[in-house]
């Protein structure tokens, strides 16, 4: 029957055979196949290949033939066969066999051809090439490439180039991981700079292993610097990755050797450097630059042959300090600036001086904070003095906590702990004073005070100078030494351990190693992470004498301070601290599993890379442990951080697992991938979240909120702070949640509205500080005081203009949107929010009679003697109501008159917020402009001074350790109290 | 555009869904035709800016149906200059087929028109409408703001191609299959420029009319196409497209058995693979299930024929009623090339009986067994059964006559002359003929019975109880089968529904009713506290 329709049909088409001039069966042409004669296979094979479009369904019945006629080496016509079955694979959808007869069919597969069919087999043969090439380059052995297959890229790839398609032959090139062709694109292009930037980002952000992403920076680095005007800011950027100080230490000591606007380029450089947050890396730079300089002089002064260099090279931190000190006398000034810039004292100052003239915090909030909740829970009270901490952090404002000496005397024990360290929050930064600040807490020699508030002065210390401890580096590891108390231990511990961040001294790891050996679980669990801090990101082999002791001790604390040890010490390293997370997550100790998360999440921070999200969403769905699978979701945040926009649609199934550790730590993971980014989608599921059954996710879901929401304009924070509002002044909210809620409630406001989390620095590196501050913070859950841990990632949203002198001038910029976007929040009214809850009192009928004859009464004694002398609460309420309209109408003005403006000039220095860095301006035809470009709008800029000679002014603030008067209320106006009533 | 033409015609289920219901619906004319486009435009640009049409298209086609009637040029053209004011390229293909002048007057008495359809509208919301209707007024009613902003951008291209369909829908309603032919075959060529995912839904769409304008033109050009349509085949397939593979396979199959290439249209099928295993689209899966009935059919497997086929019945939406007559017309015949005898329901539903009639006679001939009758209805209803190109299987049936016949006679008679079972079949050849037949009878099972070809008469062996077989046993199998078969499709077919609306409903009230609990507790305690 089929046969007949096919017959039918044949016999159809003759009628219309010359209209269309194709076949309706191929059968014929088919059996023309299994002929002896080879022309007529040939031209079976010829016509074939001309309907095979229309007729692969048939044809591909007898593939069979074809490929047989391909392998029949005495066939003449063998290519044409290999086309055709090629193309008969394609039909089918075997693109790998047709591929493979592509190659095969050699001349007569025709790249140039502009149809679909050769499209795809180029793709795919594009995509093979660069499979092999990648297997090649991770195992590092050469792999057998077919040589037809090289060809056929290598065609694509030069039609790229004479297409002027150059950014796709940058693809082809860094796909197929061949350097040399990324520098032939790049000298085809003629090293075009728009080119280059393109190739650094593909480098910096799409290249999975770590290892061949080093060797193309060093490429582009080398591209880099044969642009006519090298970009050193790039360059030492991507140095920085490449951990070379050397070569950084070269172009420093280059620039300052040539004219005044390279030397302004290099502290330039010096600032952005320090905003990576890479503390070790930076004191080695400034060990070369000192190093270097000193060769010089010494080669001038000829005579002194001290190994001074070498010495240099090999010092301690602390021993550069002294050599810096020395050599200062003799070298030029601007040697001196770039090494307070490297050092850290110069942006820290800066900060500092921000921080503190430019704080916004409402003292308001506090107090109705305080207000609203009940002060026999230690909870919510130390979560209230931790929300004090971060909102004045790094102002030096502790108002709140003079005033309240009383109330701040209920926190005992560890509470108290908290609240000392707490101090060094506020005062974070001050690294001249701090000793001095906190001196009425430390411990000295003769008076024993608590040793809680003891030991959290050594922990306030650490937070104060994190990672520019050189100072109370010593002071921290005596007071290490002569601590009796685990308690202070335990600070001491926090202390060096921030003191001392990243510098992997063996002195104090030392010390360190016999704290923790003394088995006891609250020191030895800060010794654990202090070990972690100290050594972070060095990949140091110390974590396999930190895992014997975790598999050691009884103790599940000390087990945890070595887990997230151990995961400190690999931040960063990619690839290399695979053998470690292995053995980590095969553990069978949780405790160590847990560490194992954090250990993914940091090595792999910011990377975005396959195989750490594969983990750990194969981690957060199946193992056995809440904790475990709480952190393997969480530390989907730390892998994400670098585009924030991938991370809620990749958590967004989680957010609705049963369990509920796990949708904390879904909401976790978006407040770290997400913060200050005000992202709708991750905020969306947070609301979700924030009305979950279970308190703790709430508590999680709130902090995350803030997080996203910092520095956001007020028109999107506005309903969270009004619902964080109602949570803490409701009565029946459970305590985990009102303390999660008092926390975000600081957190929003953190540092005088000023400071924001990022991540990422803005040249795209992962900031080492923020990530492993977060991290740490994230440890709340097990042990409150971490929690101060916090402040680390909290850096000034701030737009500081510097002149040659590392001085501010005034200097105007414009932000070109209407200021009422980005302004700060207005203040909140007085106990208004305590108010709000409270049901009004029932009102009698009688009673409201009665007054409102008194009344009545009292405005004709009023109109009658001209005075006010009997005040009645509800009049006196009814005329604030009238100060308040007037005064609202007032600003209702103002804010008009602004409204209608659709820019703004922001002075030197001044608060930017992320949204609103493309906005920013600088003036044209202005005395000062940025160095390096006026694209750059936030951080520390440095302003090249048009008109030298001028005199300008200079923005001064000075920093007192006293709290400013200024920031207390006026004293209430003098009333006489009147028992007149009736 | 009859019901009754159905294998061309179910084309568009859509399209048949809204006619059937069409005269009550057009009556009523619930709101004005400009705002409904507008607000279909807004719907398309609303999906596509969240990246899934293929979910909208079902209520886009609803909805653009329940305008198609009343549509005019005008309408279209002031959709095309208030939503797409740019698209000037759009507008210049457009003019050679459409008159897209707005002329004031036309304005006015498009006003005027929509007043009135206003003052009906109020109405009509009362009315007793269908689920799907309703829905979309009460969106209409909300949704009419939007109209006089332009297209965002992201979505246009979407949109442009929104307004060649409504185009060319006009165009065939118009009756200008020429017209239409070539504005298809220019929006094909046109939607080849774009390799957009969100595009998709439409562009299966457009593919039909595509097809169907040109079938409608003539054969030539319909087997002028499957060139092209095999091209844009291959397409889909690389680009992932899934609505467009699912659509254009049909569209090839339908091409081929227009020419009755059966043989083509079953290879084609069978080395083409989808995507996913699935098919994403309800309608178009029911239309391979036809198709696949029809091949198997021809290709004598009436069992599995007649599982398709049955399948593809289920599926069918309500509306689409042109092509269940069609189907109903093979099952049929596929039910009596099995020797089954179809229930008497299917030929009685009300609004197909008309239609049905000739296959009803049909199956009263067979079951009688009577080969005269039989030749008798086949003779009248030829043309009928050509048309529907059923009469192939038409032929076939003759045989089914003369064994349900013959099994007639075994259980009459238990000794009968083989001359007489030869008259009462109406049998024309001579003795050996019928000693054929009976023996090819009794060999496949059909009669229990024994040829004496001594006397030449045939023996009817004595009815054994059927009870003792293994019939019942099988009869009873083959049901628990098709209960579990249907079982299993149904659960395959459930579908959750769309989560995120019911979480937040399920958390929202759960945390009240937490809240709600805690303060009993608390007042609870307070109580206690008094005492």
């Amino acid at each position: 029957m089929a046969s007949a329709a096919v017959a039918k049909g044949t016999g159809m088409k003759k009628g219309q055979g010359e209209a269309h001039a194709t076949l309706t069966s191929a059968q014929g042409l088919i059996a023309l196949l299994d002929e002896d004669d080879d022309r007529l296979r040939a031209h079976a094979l010829k016509q074939l290949d001309r309907v095979v479009p229309d007729l692969w369904f048939e044809v591909s019945s007898s593939i069979a033939t074809i490929e047989a006629l391909y392998e029949d080496e005495s066939f003449t016509e063998r290519s044409l066969a290999a086309l055709l079955a090629s193309k008969v694979f394609y039909h089918l959808g075997e693109l790998q066999e047709s591929l493979t007869y592509a190659l095969c069919a050699g001349k007569l597969f025709d790249v140039t051809e502009r149809s679909d069919y050769v499209q795809t087999i180029v793709g795919k043969c594009i995509d093979e090439y660069v499979k092999r090439r990648e297997k090649a380059e991770v195992s590092g052995e050469e792999v057998q490439i077919d040589s037809r297959l090289e060809a056929i890229v290598q065609r694509m790839f030069s039609r790229c180039l004479e297409d002027g398609q150059l950014e796709q032959a940058i693809g082809i090139a860094l796909d197929s991981c061949q350097l040399d062709l990324l520098r032939a694109v790049a000298e085809h292009g003629q090293f075009d700079k728009d080119l280059l930037t393109y190739a650094l980002n593909v480098c910096k952000n799409l290249i999975v292993s770590r290892k061949f992403r080093e060797k193309a920076l060093r490429l582009m680095v080398d591209l880099y610097k044969q642009l006519p005007q090298p970009d050193w800011v790039v360059i030492s950027q991507c140095l920085m990755f490449l951990d070379e100080p050397a070569a950084v230490a070269e172009i420093l000591r280059d620039l300052l050797s040539k004219d005044a606007d390279s030397v302004l380029l290099a502290y330039q450089i010096a600032f952005d450097l320090f905003e990576n947050e890479q503390p070790q890396f930076l004191s080695r730079v400034s060990d070369f630059v000192e190093g270097a300089s000193k060769a010089v002089a010494v080669k001038e002064e000829e005579g002194a042959a001290q190994p001074m260099d070498a010495d240099s090279q090999d010092a301690t931190p602390s021993g550069a300090g002294d050599v810096k000190q020395e050599a200062s006398g003799a070298e030029d000034p601007s040697l001196d600036k770039l090494q307070s810039i490297l050092q850290g004292d110069v942006p820290v100052k800066l900060h500092l001086e921000f921080l503190h003239s430019k704080t916004k915090t409402d003292y308001t909030i506090l107090k109705n904070l305080k207000a609203s909740v009940e002060t026999r829970n230690s909870v919510c009270h130390s979560a209230i003095i931790f929300a004090n901490a971060l909102m004045y952090m790094g102002t030096t404002v502790d108002t709140f906590l003079r005033e309240h000496l009383d109330w701040l005397a209920r926190a005992t024990n560890w509470a108290k702990f908290s609240a000392t360290a707490g101090l060094g929050v506020i005062h974070r930064g001050q690294l001249t004073q701090g000793q001095f600040l906190m001196a009425p807490y430390l411990p000295s020699e003769g008076s024993s005070g608590s040793p809680f508030s003891e030991g959290g002065a050594l922990y306030a210390l650490g937070l104060m100078h994190c990672d520019k401890g050189k100072v109370i580096r010593d002071f921290l590891l005596q007071s290490l030494r002569n601590a009796t108390s685990e308690v202070v231990q335990h600070g001491a511990c926090l202390g060096i351990g921030l003191a001392a961040l990243g510098t992997d001294d063996e002195e104090v790891f030392e010390d360190l190693k016999n704290a923790l050996y003394t088995d006891s679980a609250v020191a030895g669990e800060a010794a654990g992470i202090a070990i972690g801090l100290l050594s972070v990101g060095t990949g140091s082999d110390k974590t396999e004498q930190m895992l014997a002791y975790a598999h050691d001790t009884q103790h599940e604390k000390i087990t945890r301070g070595l887990a997230l040890g151990c995961a400190l010490i690999s931040y960063g390293r990619e690839e290399s601290a695979d053998a470690l997370i292995l053995q980590l997550c095969q553990d069978q100790n949780p405790i160590l599993r847990y560490g194992g998360m954090f250990s993914i999440g940091l090595a792999y921070s910011g990377t975005m890379s396959n195989f750490a999200i594969q983990k750990l969403l194969h981690f957060a769905v199946s193992d056995v442990s809440d904790d475990v699978r709480r952190a393997a979701v969480m530390c989907l945040g730390f892998v994400m951080y670098s585009q924030p926009d991938q991370c809620p649609h990749t958590v967004a199934l989680l957010s609705e697992s049963f369990n509920p550790h796990v949708r904390y730590g879904v909401a976790m993971a978006l407040g770290i991938a997400c913060a200050g980014t005000g992202m709708k989608e991750a905020l969306a599921i947070l609301t979700v979240l924030s009305k979950d059954a279970v308190d703790f996710v709430r508590q999680g879901a709130l902090i995350a909120t803030s997080m996203v929401l910092l520095q956001q304009p007020e028109s999107k924070v506005q309903p969270f702070r009004k619902r964080l509002d109602k949570i803490v002044s409701d009565k029946h909210e459970d305590v985990m949640c009102k303390m999660g809620a008092i926390i975000s409630v600081g957190l929003i406001d953190a540092g005088g509205r000023n400071v924001n989390i990022r991540l990422r620095s803005r040249n795209g590196f992962p900031r080492l500080l923020s990530v492993v501050g977060l991290a740490v913070f994230t440890q709340y859950w097990y042990w409150y005081p971490l929690s101060y841990f916090l402040s680390l990632p909290l850096s000034p949203a701030a737009l500081i203009g510097l002149n040659d002198k590392l001085e501010m001038p005034k200097f105007d910029v414009v932000s070109k949107c209407k200021p009422s976007v980005f302004a700060y929040a207005q203040p909140v009214e007085s106990s208004g929010s305590i108010l709000v809850g409270r049901a009004p009192t029932a009102v009698l009928s009688t009673t409201a009679k009665a007054k409102a004859r008194q009344a009545k009464k009292e405005d004709a004694k009023k109109s009658s003697s001209g005075e006010a002398e009997k005040m009645e609460t509800e009049d006196e309420e009814r005329e604030k109501q009238q100060k308040e309209e007037e005064k609202k109408a007032e600003e209702e003005k103002k804010a008009k008159a602004a409204a209608d403006a659709t820019e703004e000039l922001k002075e030197n220095p001044t608060r930017v917020v992320p949204s609103q860095e493309r906005h920013m301006q600088y003036l044209e035809g202005s005395r000062f402009t940025p160095i390096a470009g006026g694209s750059r709008s936030a951080g520390i800029v440095l302003l090249k001074d048009n008109e030298p000679g001028k005199e300008c002014e200079i923005v001064s603030i000075p920093v007192t350790t006293e709290a400013p008067a200024n920031t207390e209320p006026p004293p209430p106006e003098p009333f006489e109290f009147n028992s007149n009533l009736d | 555009m009859g019901n009754e033409n159905a294998p061309g015609e179910a084309m568009d289920l859509d399209t048949k869904k809204q006619e059937s219901t069409g005269p009550a619906a057009a009556e009523k004319a619930p709101i004005k035709v400009f705002d409904l486009l507008c607000q279909n435009v807004h719907l398309l640009e609303e999906a596509v800016h969240a990246k899934e049409t293929s979910l909208c298209m079902g209520r886009l086609m609803r909805q653009t149906s329940a305008a198609r009637k009343r549509m005019t040029e005008h309408d279209i053209a002031k959709l095309l200059k208030t939503k797409l004011p740019n698209s000037n390229e759009v507008q210049q293909t457009l003019a050679q087929f459409l008159d897209l002048t707005v002329t004031e007057d036309a304005k006015i008495a498009m006003e005027t028109d929509d007043n009135k359809e206003n003052d009906a509208a109020a109405e009509a919301v009362n009315g007793t409408v269908e689920g799907g209707k309703k829905e979309e007024k009460t969106s209409a009613a909300t949704a009419t703001p939007v109209h006089n902003r332009p297209t965002r951008a992201s979505a246009v291209p979407e949109c442009e191609i929104y307004v060649f369909l409504l185009a060319i829908l006009k165009l065939l309603d118009s009756g200008s299959d020429e017209k239409a032919r070539e504005l298809s075959g220019t929006v094909v060529d046109w939607l080849q420029s774009f390799n957009r995912r969100t595009m998709d839904s439409l562009a299966a769409r457009i593919y039909a009319y595509f097809s169907w304008s040109h079938e409608r033109c003539g054969d030539d050009h319909l087997q002028g196409i499957r060139s092209k349509l095999l091209t844009l085949q291959r397409t889909a397939i690389l680009r992932h497209d899934e609505i467009g593979q699912e659509t254009l396979l049909n569209l090839l199959l339908h091409n081929y058995l227009h020419f009755s290439l059966y043989d083509h249209a079953d290879k084609l099928r069978s080395k083409t693979q989808l995507t996913s295993n699935q098919h994403r689209n309800v309608h178009q899966f029911c239309r391979y299930l036809f198709y696949i009935g029809k091949i198997r059919a021809i290709q004598l497997d009436y069992t599995e024929s007649k599982e398709k086929l049955q399948q593809a019945l289920r599926k069918v939406p309500s509306g689409a009623k042109g092509f269940r007559i069609t189907l109903h017309k093979w099952l049929c015949m596929v039910h009596l090339l099995l020797g089954e005898i179809p229930e008497r329901t299917h030929f009685t539903t009300p609004g197909m009986r008309r239609a049905l009639k000739p296959y009803f006679s049909l199956t009263q001939a067979i079951r009688k067994g009577d080969l005269k009758t039989f030749q008798q209805v086949a003779q009248r209803h030829w043309d009928q059964f050509m048309e529907d190109k059923t009469h192939n299987l038409i032929v076939r049936l003759q045989h089914n006559v003369i064994r349900t016949g013959l099994r007639n006679i075994s259980k009459a008679y238990s000794r009968v002359s083989l001359e007489d079972v030869s008259k009462m079949l109406g049998l024309s050849g001579g003795i050996e003929e019928v000693e054929c037949i009976v023996a090819k009878a009794v060999r496949d099972g059909a009669i229990e019975a024994k040829i004496d070809h001594a006397n030449k008469w045939m023996t009817t062996n004595e009815a054994s109880d059927i009870y003792s077989t293994f019939e019942p046993q099988q009869a009873f199998h083959s049901r628990i089968m098709f209960c579990l078969n249907l079982h299993n499709e149904a659960v395959k077919a459930m579908r959750y529904k769309p989560k995120e609306q019911k979480d937040k409903d399920s958390a929202e009230e759960a945390r009240k009713e937490r809240l709600q609990q805690e303060q009993e507790i608390a007042s609870a305690l307070e109580e206690d506290d008094e005492f």
